[in-house]
């Protein structure tokens, strides 16, 4: 401290009060902000856009009902929020437990999609994301992104929602 | 509304007048649709009738003379300046007119003072909120309440901290040889002050929690009580189609209401403000007869129309009469043998209640038949609809040459239900109590089992018994009955079932919540509603449990019966195994119990086992070991293994998964209804 001089000091205040006044960082044109996840051991990925909470899976009323991939109803903030299981949406067998996390997607009618095990949150620049060939991608995976050793399959939220927005009719 | 008889007219006329303004506005600004001046004459010709319906000449005389204005631009998009200010004047011109109305009370200070011509600020005293802000104030302060029972969660662990520094302070007194808690002075000061400490939080935390969950109640209530309308918000537009209709037909009505204060919900005042429309409109129009008639009839020259508004318990009761001609039984009798409904005999032997209820059941509901019944279509379709959507009641009484009356029952609230709330499986479900025929005991000798079915014996009849956990695929199927249970009798329309279940819990009011359409649920599941803390229950259909109760058979029929197998549960603590062996048991599971792994798997290769419930930490063979073994077995390893543990280690719950166990229970998280669903997944 004695090394300092008064107007070192005040530069270091200044430094100090200016980290504070700065908009947090935030993703860049040339970024991808991903939440990486698990699912039946698979590496997989979902766009941070895409989602408007990461929860715990509160407690869970299964209701006898017919669309598949349905775990059940739980009150979030007063609203009745349907789960689903996001490995039996992507063609995995179902859970054999509730799963723990749950993704929340949508704002005016919020759906959940449960998994088991949450990884990292990762802000990856955008060349790190592949496109998959037409012939290598699946109903809800068009991407790659290539992170910690390992290529993510990203799935493609808005794709998933529209599949479960069909309402079965029987 | 006696008191003050313009409560309402300045009310609606305050809005008309604000509409109006904002459409001339418009108009002068030239951003006004094709459709603005059509709007403004709806509104103006709506403000006459309403001044008419007050006796307010003046004002019915100045929106008279609006109307002709507003005709003369009738296909214009925009107004000159001096048209709108033209305008402008006679809508300030009804709105003095309307000031003049007011109670002094309501007059802001300077108005009441003659000397000062100057106009006063009018005083804003209510606004209006939408249904779905209202709703978000709901959600919210149901939030707070989910917060709060976090609180009361934290106090008793204050209060639980409390009572082991009063048993501390006690140890550290005691001059009893032998204690080895005995403390000094000055530790029993800072015990002393530890739970001196506690108690004034306990005591402070606990005021606060009541106060502010009496503040969230309060907001919760209010919130609610304000989604409710009072009936008389309806009863200037049903005024006035009783005098248009009157006007029209060159009759005299006298209108009177009762009950006008009695509030229901926005959306139930809603839907019923259009049957009452057809009710009241079709009373005057087709029920009074013209004033010669009347007199020919020796009745008084003016006909009356009365409605009335009245609660009864959790539903409101509204009777539109008229003392008119009443309904032609004969003409009745005549449609329903025309109809096929009934031969001549037998519609002549039919009473009058008998004919009024194959009028309502709609056989002869068609306009065509209810003009040649009586020659007067009274809307009954409409209203038969109505009182199905708010799952109502009508009912029509006529006194032929005297007069009908027409009855409708429906909820106060089409959101908010009276419910018994029943618990199956672990979980908590609601029946609308309106839906209990009664409650039962249940004894296995009850039950008239057949191959396909249960039915047990209710009022003199057989009605089809089904276990709630059963009907919430929850349950093992019909399984073993050991004990007595409890049934509830639900009933929809004729049809009745039994539902059995594990308690009855009691009754609440709850607020009803349609289901997320995305789930596509099965008709048994009738919406949902939310707890004090924010847990969804489920609220169950009437008439889906019966048909789910009776679709039963045909499902049995078809289902070859399978042999039972026994649970195998292993575990050294004898707590633990008859913890697991009575959650079993209840749910129909058979359990047989090994108290080490050695004797499990003795056990196990005697005989063929549906599930082997295993326990980690035993002495000897551990239960990764056991579940290894038996899947090394191509005999056994056909027999899922799941085991249950105090372990929540990730390494733990990955060595059970290589070692073959289907599922990894850890007795913190022990819940009845996740092990038994858990198990169900596995036996099938």
């Amino acid at each position: 401290m004695s090394d300092l001089s008064v107007a070192g000091v005040s530069e270091l205040r200044r430094a100090f009060d200016a980290s504070f006044a700065a908009a947090p960082a935030s993703a860049s044109e040339d970024t991808a902000d991903l939440l990486a996840l698990r699912l039946a051991g698979d590496a997989h990925a979902v766009r941070l856009e895409e989602l408007t909470g990461l929860v715990r899976v509160p407690k869970l009323l299964p209701v006898p009902a017919r669309a598949p991939a349905f775990l059940g109803l739980v009150g979030l903030r007063g609203l009745l929020v349907p789960v689903f299981s996001l490995a039996e949406v992507l063609g995995y067998p179902a859970p054999r437990e509730v799963p723990r996390w749950m993704l929340l997607c949508g704002k005016s009618e919020p759906l959940g999609l449960a998994f088991d095990d949450f990884e990292a949150f990762l802000r990856l620049p955008l060349s790190a994301i592949t496109r998959l060939a037409p012939g290598a991608q699946r109903p809800c995976v068009l991407e790659v992104v290539q992170a910690r050793d390992e290529a993510k399959s990203i799935i493609d939220l808005a794709r998933v929602l529209a599949t479960l927005r069909v309402t079965p009719s029987s | 509304m006696a008191n003050d008889p313009y409560k309402y007219f300045r009310v609606e006329a305050r809005e008309l007048l604000d509409g109006l303004q904002a459409g001339v506005l418009e108009l002068e600004r030239g951003k006004a649709a094709t459709s603005t001046v059509a709007k403004l004459l709806r509104l103006a010709h709506t403000l006459k009738g309403a001044a008419r319906v007050v006796k307010q000449a003046r004002i019915a005389e100045l929106s008279h003379e609006l109307e002709g204005v507003l005709s003369s631009h009738r296909e214009a998009a925009a107004l000159s300046q001096e048209a709108a200010g033209a305008l402008f004047k006679q809508l300030d011109e009804v709105r003095r007119e309307l000031r003049a109305l007011e109670l002094p009370a309501d007059r802001p200070a300077e108005a009441q003072r003659p000397a000062q011509a100057k106009e006063a600020p009018e005083s804003i005293d209510a606004v209006r909120v939408p249904i779905d802000d209202l709703d978000s104030l709901l959600r919210g302060a149901t939030e707070a309440g989910v917060l709060l029972g976090s609180l009361r969660r934290d106090l008793q662990t204050v209060e639980h901290l409390r009572d082991l520094s009063l048993m501390l302070r006690e140890q550290v007194s005691l001059k009893r040889a032998g204690s080895d808690l005995v403390g000094s002075p000055r530790t029993r000061g800072l015990v002393e002050e530890l739970g001196n400490q506690l108690e004034r939080l306990r005591r402070e935390l606990r005021l606060d929690v009541e106060r502010v969950g009496n503040e969230v109640s309060g907001v919760r209530e209010l919130t609610q009580r304000m989604r409710l309308v009072q009936a008389q918000t309806v009863f200037p537009a049903l005024e006035r189609a009783a005098r248009d209709a009157a006007e029209a037909q060159g009759k005299r009505v006298e209108w009177s209401t009762q009950g006008g204060e009695v509030r229901l919900d926005a959306n139930v005042l809603s839907a019923l403000r259009g049957a009452l429309l057809h009710v009241v409109r079709n009373a005057v129009a087709h029920g009074i007869e013209s004033e010669r008639e009347r007199t020919s009839r020796a009745k008084p020259a003016v006909g009356r129309v009365h409605l009335t508004v009245e609660r009864r318990g959790d539903k409101v009761r509204i009777v539109c009469s008229d003392d008119g001609r009443g309904l032609s039984m004969s003409a009745i009798r005549e449609a329903a043998v025309r109809k096929g409904h009934a031969t001549p005999e037998q519609a002549q032997a039919m009473t009058d209640r008998q004919l009024t209820d194959l009028l309502l059941a709609g056989g002869l509901s068609t306009a065509d038949a209810l003009t040649e019944i009586s020659g007067r279509g009274i809307g009954l379709d409409v209203v038969r609809d109505t009182a199905l959507q708010l799952k109502g009641q009508v009912e029509l009484t006529s006194e032929p040459g005297r007069g009908l009356t027409l009855g409708l029952l429906v909820p106060l609230s089409i959101a908010s239900i009276t419910g018994l709330l029943l618990e199956a499986a672990g979980s908590v479900a609601v029946v609308p109590l309106d839906n209990v025929r009664r409650t039962l005991r249940v004894r296995p000798e009850d039950l008239v089992r057949r191959a396909d079915s249960d039915t047990v014996a209710f009022e003199g009849q057989m009605v089809p018994f089904l276990p709630l956990e059963r009907a919430l695929s929850r349950g093992p199927g019909r399984g073993r009955m050991k004990s007595v249970c409890s049934a509830v009798v639900v009933q929809s329309g004729e049809r009745l079932a039994a539902v059995g279940v594990d308690r009855l819990i009691g009754t609440a009011c709850v607020v009803l919540r349609p289901l997320p359409s995305v789930i596509a649920a099965e008709p048994l599941a009738g919406g949902a509603c939310l707890d004090a803390e924010g847990n969804p229950q489920l609220v169950l259909d009437p008439l889906g449990l019966i048909q789910a109760a009776e679709a039963v058979r045909a499902v049995e029929a078809d289902a070859p019966l399978r042999e039972k197998l026994p649970v195998l549960v292993v575990d050294d603590s004898l707590t633990t195994r008859m913890l697991e062996k009575s959650i079993l048991e209840s749910a129909g599971f058979e359990v047989a119990l090994a108290t080490s792994a050695e004797e499990g798997l003795v056990m196990a290769r005697a005989r063929r086992y549906a599930l082997f419930m295993v326990d980690v930490e035993m002495p000897g063979i551990d239960g990764f070991e056991f579940v290894a073994l038996t899947r090394k077995d191509p005999e056994l390893s056909k027999t899922p293994a799941v085991l249950v543990t105090s372990r929540d280690a990730p390494e733990d719950r990955k060595k059970g998964e290589l070692a073959g166990a289907r599922a990894y229970i850890v007795k913190g998280d022990f819940e009845q209804g996740h092990l038994l669903r858990t198990i169900r997944s596995l036996v099938g």
